[in-house]
Formats: structure tokens, sequence, C-alpha cells
């Protein structure tokens, strides 16, 4: 079922946590609510799930408008940062909790809870006490726990972040595989862009209470709209300057091949410039620029490289192998996106 | 949080808020307008007048203070050295001497009262003794009397926080001291007791109250020299002159002084409490064999004196009693006669303690769930402060308030169990609500949440998931509650009647030297030790006094 929020606003105390947010998330999707911490994902979340009530503004499931449902009404399955887990329940019932509540016959409740241990590899420890699992097969229960009611919408509070780094990779792939394998409409918040760009459909980046992009993963990773998601999505080094007619930035007096479109000729303009557009290359290669070497880094897979081509312009480039700090090198950025154009331009 | 207008706490917070005003706010208010109404009806400030001219009053203002004081800094000077020296070395039996300090936290002081004025009285057996080889001993009774009795029976306290506050303390910020040139005894000095103070600050606060609103012991043991506890008894139910507006007057003048106390040692513990970090514990250091039997015969002479009345009690409980004097052989003849003619007050206790104690635990879960999980503007603090409010109030003091405030119809309680029964609930209400409070800050309301998520109402989620992982914080709480409740004394000598006479006044009584039936009051003293203990020994794992009282 689609899911939308319209106009919504939140304040604690003076301060604002959500200014005007709307947003669409689509039946059977996987959306993710990215930003740093602080930036009002959470608190979108609980308001969707009906913890936290809105100053203003709407929640829709499908047709049903459900900002008047207390949370136990809404048919909306939480997945909670500390697992939330009951204690005092073994898993089995910790996952037909909410099935006995809803008083369904004791066979059909084994059966299910039977089916969605099944479903998230946690067959045969319906008799263990949370206490007695793992991080990783505690998120298992407390998805099974959501999903075995199977709600209209399932939301996800940073649900691997208490997992170790390989754990989660792996965990990632599994929610998803079940989100794909049940179809329903999730939203998960997190701050850790790899996992938003790996796992979602639709992405929606947030800042300090507002929506800055929505689009899918790619769209937003390679057209990012703002400063803010160009830096806080993957790397980018932001130049400041001034577009030409050919397509170029001219910054700190060298003309760097961006390839900005040419509406923008004469315009001040900030060019988003992603590492894997900056390439090593030959010295007098065509467009190739002076620069020399200030920081080389290792990052397992390849080296990160800051080189100075002039006084307030420094680029970043990966290479496959070290390069000595102090070293002149040539690099040639192909490709670069417009984030932010300056009003008042010559 | 949740919807407002559907929230059913809602509810609940304003008929707990009634149920409390009625409770805790008219008595209290009935006492306000008995002290400032002369006799025809007319508003007057004559009795407060009264109270700080009179020498009579003025003395027995005097006497609280200073006698409260003294025996706090007793307290302190025995207990903390102590418990330092337990907490930073190796000395064996440390188990059973935490197990001791706890067992003298839940003794009431009367008890020691009673015993060790049958020792040290006039006609006391160590008195007789002392004389008998020629050496000149009058009586304890009286000021000193006062101060050797508290001393003993708040001595275990103040053990048991400064160990704690001692043990808890990260090894490192010594080491650091030491790091930079400070010798070990230096960095103790200038470290590890100043890192003390919020606790010792904590204790002292809760030690000077103790001894400030007993009213047990400066009665049975204190002759001539009037305290405040006792003024306020003896002008509302001594035999000549008495005076109600004069017993409400002194009342309010305790609860001003209580209400000053606290806000000095808030002050002082916002000033000096210190966030420490990380959770190591003190590491304890080897003593010298030498060391090692000095620092355990000084335990063994302060645990001696803190448990004498324990001692003597039983043994007393045990021999043939004749006119008034204890001889042998040893009989068990006091017990019978306790289960022949004098259960009633066993059962009294019981059914009393026992009522109060689950009403007092009920509403204290309640309250606290309403003022940790729920943001009413009003009602959370409002609640709060109504429940907390007793905590200030002397149990003299609370009486005299009830029965002013339900001695007439249609609330005519005086001199019923119910009366009692409200005594208990109120003024037990902070610990248990205090120790709800405690286990429900160890539940994360997402726990909550995901129950209401998968369609639990709050009412279910109450009772799933809330109450059922706070029940071993409950129990403890409920314990305590217990405890406090089957040695209260102060409230109920006011209070009781011949059909609700309890444990504690049999006790009393026969330390008044009325009743004669020394033999039965300690067989009575003995069962209510067992009564106290059992139940201590069984939530051990949980004792915490800090966490209920601080």
């Amino acid at each position: 079922m689609p899911v939308r929020v319209a106009g919504i606003r939140k304040q604690y105390g003076g301060a604002a946590a959500l200014h005007e947010v709307t947003l669409d998330f689509p039946a059977g999707g996987f959306a993710t609510l990215l930003g740093p911490s602080g930036c009002g994902k959470t608190t979108l979340l609980r308001i969707i799930a009906g913890f936290v009530e809105p100053d203003a503004g709407t929640v829709q499931v499908g047709d049903r408008d459900v900002g008047g449902e207390p949370p136990w009404r809404r048919r909306i399955g939480f997945v909670f940062q500390s697992y939330a887990l009951w204690p005092h329940m073994t898993v089995s019932e910790n996952v037909s909790y909410g099935l006995r509540l809803r008083r369904r016959p004791r066979a059909e409740v084994a059966e299910r809870v039977r089916g969605v241990l099944e479903r998230v590899g946690m067959g045969g420890l319906g008799d263990r006490h949370p206490g007695q699992l793992s991080g990783g097969q505690q998120q298992r229960i407390a998805l099974a726990r959501a999903i075995v009611l199977e709600p209209d919408v399932l939301l996800l509070d940073e649900p691997l972040s208490n997992l170790d780094a390989q754990l989660r990779v792996e965990m990632r792939r599994e929610i998803r595989r079940l989100q794909r394998e049940v179809g329903i409409t999730t939203i998960y918040v997190t701050h850790d862009q790899e996992e938003a760009l790996e796992m979602s459909d639709v992405v929606a980046v947030m800042s300090q209470g507002r929506v800055e992009q929505v689009g899918t993963a790619e769209g937003v990773y390679r057209r990012p709209r703002s400063p803010f998601v160009a830096t806080f999505l993957g790397a980018a080094t932001l130049l400041h300057g001034q577009a030409q007619a050919d397509g170029t930035l001219l910054v700190a007096g060298q003309r760097l091949p961006l390839s900005l479109p040419s509406s923008l000729a004469g315009r001040t303009v900030r060019v988003a410039v992603r590492p894997e557009s900056v390439s090593v290359v030959a010295e007098g290669a065509p467009g190739a620029l002076h620069a020399t070497v200030t920081e080389c880094g290792y990052h397992g897979h390849l080296w990160r490289v800051v080189a100075r081509v002039a006084d307030g312009l420094d680029l970043v480039a990966y290479t496959a192998q070290a390069v000595v700090v102090g070293q002149a090198v040539s690099l040639r950025p192909s490709e670069g996106v417009v984030v932010e154009v300056e009003l008042s331009s010559r | 949080m949740i919807h407002r207008g559907r929230d059913p706490w809602l509810g609940v917070a304003l008929a707990l808020g009634l149920v409390l005003i009625a409770l805790v706010v008219l008595p209290q208010l009935w006492l306000v307008r008995a002290s400032l109404v002369a006799p025809d009806g007319s508003p007057t400030l004559a009795h407060f007048a009264r109270f700080f001219r009179e020498a009579r009053y003025l003395s027995a203002l005097r006497n609280s203070v200073i006698l409260s004081l003294v025996i706090t800094a007793l307290a302190l000077v025995v207990a903390v050295p102590l418990a330092f020296v337990h907490a930073r070395y190796r000395l064996p039996g440390k188990g059973a001497v935490l197990t001791l300090a706890a067992m003298a936290t839940v003794t009431p002081p009367f008890l020691g009262a009673y015993v060790w004025i049958m020792l040290l009285g006039w006609s006391g057996l160590f008195s007789s003794a002392l004389r008998a080889v020629g050496i000149p001993f009058d009586s304890i009774v009286g000021f000193q009397g006062i101060v050797w009795v508290g001393l003993w029976s708040t001595v275990g306290l103040v053990f048991l926080f400064a160990h704690d506050a001692f043990s808890n303390m990260d090894p490192s910020l010594e080491e650091a001291a030491m790091s930079v040139g400070a010798s070990r005894r230096r960095a103790y000095l200038q470290v590890s007791l100043p890192m003390a103070t919020p606790a010792l600050l904590t204790v002292g606060y809760l030690v000077l109250m103790t001894a400030f609103t007993d009213f047990g012991t400066p009665k049975i043991i204190g002759g001539d020299v009037e305290v405040l506890p006792v003024l306020v008894y003896n002008e509302f139910l001594g035999e000549v002159s008495t005076s109600p507006s004069m017993a409400s007057t002194a009342s309010l003048v305790m609860v001003g002084l209580s209400t000053i106390v606290l806000m000095a040692q808030r002050w002082l513990l916002t000033r000096r409490s210190y966030a420490l970090p990380g959770t190591a514990r003190a590491t304890r250091r080897p003593l010298s064999r030498l060391g090692t039997v000095l620092v355990m015969t000084w335990t063994g002479l302060v645990f001696l004196l803190v448990f004498t009345p324990h001692l003597v009690v039983t043994a007393l409980s045990f021999v043939t009693w004749t006119m008034d004097v204890p001889r042998l052989p040893v009989t068990l003849a006091n017990y019978e006669a306790l289960g022949r003619r004098s259960l009633s007050p066993v059962l009294v206790s019981y059914v009393l303690a026992l009522v109060s104690t689950v009403a007092a635990v009920v509403a204290g879960v309640l309250v606290a769930y309403i003022v940790v999980r729920r943001a009413f503007a009003v009602l959370g603090p409002g609640l709060n402060a109504l429940v907390m409010f007793p905590y200030l109030v002397p149990g003299t003091v609370l009486a005299v308030g009830l029965i002013v405030a339900f001695s007439r119809p249609p609330l005519a309680l005086t001199g019923t169990g119910a009366i009692l029964g409200i005594a208990y609930f109120i003024r037990k209400l902070p610990y248990s609500m205090k120790a709800a409070e405690a286990a429900l800050y160890q539940v994360h309301p997402s726990l909550e949440e995901a129950a209401m998520s998968v369609g639990a109402t709050p009412a279910r989620v109450f009772r799933d998931i809330t109450v059922r992982l706070i029940l071993p914080g409950l129990a403890s709480g409920a314990t305590l509650t217990f405890l406090a409740t089957i040695t209260e004394l102060s409230a109920t000598i006011m209070l009781y009647s011949a059909a609700w006479t309890t444990m504690t006044v049999v006790i009393f009584q026969a330390a008044q030297g009325m009743g004669g039936q020394f033999g039965v009051a300690s067989a009575t003293a003995v069962v209510m030790m067992v009564s106290i203990y059992v139940p201590l020994y069984l939530i051990r794992r949980h004792y915490r006094v800090g966490a209920v009282l601080s």
C-alpha cells in the first residue's frame, strides 16, 4: 500500500524537528530516509507509526488517513534499533504476541509463527529467550515479529546500527530479500549512505528537518541537487567558480573541463566533483592540470590521493598505486555536477 | 507520546491525584488551620509566638537540633573510616559485614532504646553490676542515652553508603593523583574522600532526619529531655494540659525544619556532584596480619554494639521473668504466653503491613509510570510532589494531621484499623514509588512501543510488558515497604487503639515499663526481627538502600 505524508511539522520545545515535510512512498517499494543524526528522519518515522503526534500534517496509508488512529490500530510494523524484544517471553511468544492479541486460533498462530521463523532463517529457535541470541539473530526475530502480522507498511529505524560491520552487510541483503518476497511497502531509516544506496528503490535525503532531495539511489548519487546531498552521499569535492561557455569551470585561475551545461555560462556556481571522475593522467595529456600531491592514504581497494592544483583548489582522486607526497602529478577531472547557482551573478 | 485525548492514563492520574490530596494535603491543611486559629475561631499567630517564646518549646527545639547533629557527626566518624578500610583492603568476612550492616538499617531504633535501658538504666543489669564492683555508674537515661542509641542504630546505614561509594570509585582517579606525586595517604584524603562527599551528604541527611524524627528512642530513654516528636505526642495525648494547637504548631515547625534541611542537602549535592566516568571498581589492597587483626577487632566491636539489642532481647525472650526480673532457667514460656494470649499484635502488624504494602506498591507503580512515561505538564510533577511530600513529614506529625482531619463524621476513622492503614500507606508510598521509578527507568520505551505496534492497547502494554519487566524491582520495593511498615512506631503510637495494637506498640509499652510483660514483649521483639530479616534475606541480591532513599 502506498504511504503519503503531507505537510508534516513537528517542534520540540522551541526547536523545529520537521518543517513541512511531504513525501510519497510507492506501494511495495523500499524507501530510505537518509540523513545525519538530528535531521528528523527518526521523528518522521515515529510520526508515521503513531508514536509521535505531529503538530500539523497528514499521514495516509493507501486511502486511509491514519492521523487520528493510535499506533495499535494502524497496522504498521515497526523494527527498532534496539530490537526491543521482550526479554520475559520466548522467541515464539515474542513473534506470536500480536496474533494472540487478535485472538487467532491456536493452530493458525503456531503455523504462522513457524512459517515466519523459517522465512527469517530462525526455524527451530522458537523456545529460546532473546537473551540467548546474538544481535543479528535478535534483529531477525524483531523482523519476524513485525511481518508475521502482514502489516500494510513496515518501518525500520536504523535496524543494523548495533551490529558489527560484516553482519551489517549480510543483513542488508537479507532484509531486502525478505521485503521483495513479502512485497510490503517499507520505509527504512539510516545514516549510513552505503546502506541506503544498496538497498533502496527510493532515497529521501534529509537535513535539518527538511527533505533535501528524493530520487532513485543512482539518481540522487549522480545528480545531487545541493552541496549537502553531494557531500553526504559519497565523497565529493566542492568547487566554487565561474561556469564558462565551453563547459569548463574557472576556479583559482584554472579551467577545469567539467562538461557544465552551456546555459550556465557566466554564472557563479558550486560544482561537486566525485573522486572517481578525476583521473591521474600522463604528463601533457589534453586537459590535464598540474598538481602536487599533499596526502595519500590507503583505503583497501585503492589509494585516496589529495593534490593541490593551485591555492584554494585541491582535487581528490582514487589511484591503484601509492603516490609519494610532494610528487607532481597530472590530473584530469571529467565531470562535475552543479549543486548551487548563485543568484547574484555578474 | 500517544494521543492525549484517549490516553487512559490521564484518568488514572486524576484519580490518584484526588486520593492523595484527600490523604496527604487535607490533613496538613487541618494542621495549619489548628495552628493558626484561636479557641474562639479567629485567626491568630499566638501559637507560633508562644512556641518561640516559652522555654519548654525552645528547649525541645534546641534538644532536637543538637541531638540530631551530634548523632549524625558521631555516626559518620564511627562508620566512614571503617567502611573505607573494608572497601579498600582485603579483609575476611566481607559478605558477612555487609549483611550485618544491611540488617542494621532495617532495625527499628526503639528496639535499641528498649534494650539499652534494661542494661544501663538506673536498675539495669549492667548498671547494678557496675555499682556492685564499685564503679559509680548512675544511668544512661537522658541526653547521652538518646545519643548512644541513635549512634548505634544509624552506623549500619552510614557504613553501607560509604562502603558503596568507596568501592565504586574508579581506581585511576587515585592512581592519577599518585602519578603526579601524591602519597597514597594524600590521595585518599584529597581525592577519594572528596569523591565520596555526595554519598556522605546523602547518608548524612538520612541519618539527620532519622534522628530528628525519631519518637521511640527519646521517649523511652530520654528521661526529662524532651525533643520535638515527644513534645508533639505529649501536647496531643499527654496526661496533663494537652494542647492540640501547640501540637500542630510544633508539628509545622518540624515540617519546616525538615524542608530546610532537605533543600540544603539538595543544594550541597548539586554543588558537589561529580559525573563519574567508567564503571571500574576500586581494587582492594592486601593488609598485614597485624592490621587485619586490629581492623577485624575494631569491626567486631562496632557490630557487637550495633547488635547488642538483638542479642540481648533474644536472650531475654528465653529466660524466666518473675516480678519483672529475668532469671534462669531457660524456658519457652514467653513464646507460649505469646501464642496463647498475645498473638493479636502479631496478626494486626502483619495484616496492616501487608494491606498497606499492597496499596502502596500498586499506587507507587501507577504514579511512577505516569511520572516516567507520560509528559503530563501539571499532573506528572504534581503527583510526584504529592507522593514525596510525606517523606518530609515525621510520623508523629502525619498522625496528628490524620487525627485532626479524620476525627469527625463522615470520616470518623480515629481508633480504627483504617487510619493506621492510611498512615502506613502514605508514609511508605515514597519508597515504593521510588523503587518502581528506578525499575521503570531500566525498561526501554521501545519495548512498550513494540507492543503497541503489534496492536496492544495501553492497558495491555502495561499489563503484558511493563509490569512483567519491572516485577523484580517491585518485589524488592514491596519488601522494603513491608519492613518499614511492620517496624513503624512514631505514627502508630498516636493512632492505635486496643483492638489495633501492633507488635511495635507492645514492645514500646514494655520499654516504658507499662504492661509488665517483659517476657512476652521480648518474644514479640524476636518475632518482629524474624519478620524483617527473613524477607531481607530473600531480596538480599536486590537490596540497594540508596536506590530507594537518595
